[in-house]
């Protein structure tokens, strides 16, 4: 039913309705808005990246393909759009020690444990990301955090199947060697 | 298998098929260097796992999507617009619109060029033109007959260096090439 309405909705909005796109825009943002953050780590990158991502899809809309999921879709858009953040970041040699800003401390809404833990992990993982090529990153990104099929990720990326699991490959043998690294430091100094 | 081989597999172990899962199985239960690996490997797994997105996570920001709306407007450039252009271009209706335009133009053109040019037919052009000439037709045809003539001889090479050298030389005057001008 609601895959009906969301083609219903966007059926409209390639007919050039601006508030049928709004509804598209609210209800993707969301999930493009973490993505973003999840490969930018900076909340003002990842809010310029969501702009750009549904420019791009409003700019492109008319060459929507039905037999494609719109969610695949808006996983290529945002992994193009961040990707080349990350290719302009190298190239303006960008490299900052803390990816998060530190006047805006990763805030969560409830104070539970689990949640906490969550968040911990996460702003390890943002950081220990920014060592990884923008490759491995995408890979890693979208397999193990967003959970993708190796399927969607060669879609997405526009890889074969071979090259994502060798990407896979490093990335997780890297990522385990600086989480167990972190674990090791802050348990030396608490 | 070796234990470098091994490695990957264990790192590769959700995208592994049945088989190569139960022969890594086999491997891991009796190499301890692997075993530490397969649990560590485990151990991040389940920690990815824990911070995957669910669709609740995902909250959505009225503010963000407020401005992305007014960028869009900004942009001013409707996603439909190439489309409708696109459609409106490959239309049959346009197609044979557009070659009977190409045919009536090429048509015109050829028509005006036949009318300017005095070569083509002179007497008709000048006097299809202005009818008011019919009088200067018949010399000014001559006009261009000569000029024409005249062009033509003087391409003759042999014949306007004979006739050169006889008006220079009267000793050597063969009279014919005069003949032959004058005849021309």
């Amino acid at each position: 039913m609601q895959g009906l309405d969301l083609k219903h909705v966007i059926d409209k909005a390639i007919a050039g309705d601006q508030a049928a796109f709004a509804t598209i825009v609210d209800r993707h943002e969301g999930f493009v808005y973490s993505l973003s953050l999840r490969f930018l780590a900076s909340r003002a990158d990842a809010e310029d990246a969501t702009q750009e991502v549904f420019i791009r899809l409003w700019k492109n809309l008319s060459r929507y393909r039905p037999d494609v999921k719109l969610s695949t879709w808006l996983y290529k858009i945002t992994t193009n759009v961040c990707l080349d953040v990350l290719r302009s970041r190298k190239r303006r040699s960008e490299h900052r020690s803390h990816s998060i800003d530190p006047d805006e401390p990763y805030t969560h809404p409830s104070g539970a444990d689990d949640q906490v833990l969550g968040e911990e992990l996460k702003m390890i993982l943002f950081e220990i990301t920014e060592k990884l090529t923008p490759k491995q990153k995408a890979v890693f990104i979208l397999r193990d955090l967003e959970g993708l099929e190796v399927d969607e990720v060669c879609n997405v990326l526009s890889l074969s199947a071979g090259n994502v699991k060798s990407n896979l490959y490093y990335a997780r043998q890297k990522v385990g060697e600086l989480v167990t690294k972190y674990y090791a430091e802050s348990k030396g100094n608490p | 298998m070796n234990c470098k081989k091994n490695e990957k597999l264990i790192y590769l172990y959700d995208e592994l098929s049945d088989g190569q899962r139960e022969q890594l199985r086999l491997h891991v239960q009796s190499c301890p260097k692997c075993q530490e690996i397969f649990s560590r490997a485990q151990k991040q797994r389940t920690l990815f796992d824990a911070i995957r997105p669910s669709t609740e996570s995902e909250s959505t920001d009225p503010v963000r999507t407020r401005r992305i709306m007014a960028r869009i407007n900004a942009i001013n450039a409707p996603a439909t617009r190439p489309a409708f252009f696109q459609g409106f271009l490959t239309a049959p209706a346009t197609r044979y619109a557009l070659a009977c335009l190409s045919a009536i133009l090429v048509t015109s053109f050829a028509i005006e060029i036949g009318r300017v040019s005095p070569v083509a037919n002179p007497t008709v052009s000048i006097e299809a033109r202005e009818p008011s000439a019919r009088v200067n037709t018949a010399a000014l045809y001559e006009q261009v007959k000569r000029s024409w003539r005249a062009r033509r001889r003087s391409t003759d090479v042999g014949l306007y260096a004979c006739l050169r050298a006889c008006e220079s030389n009267s000793d050597v005057d063969c009279g014919d090439c005069k003949t032959k001008y004058l005849k021309d």
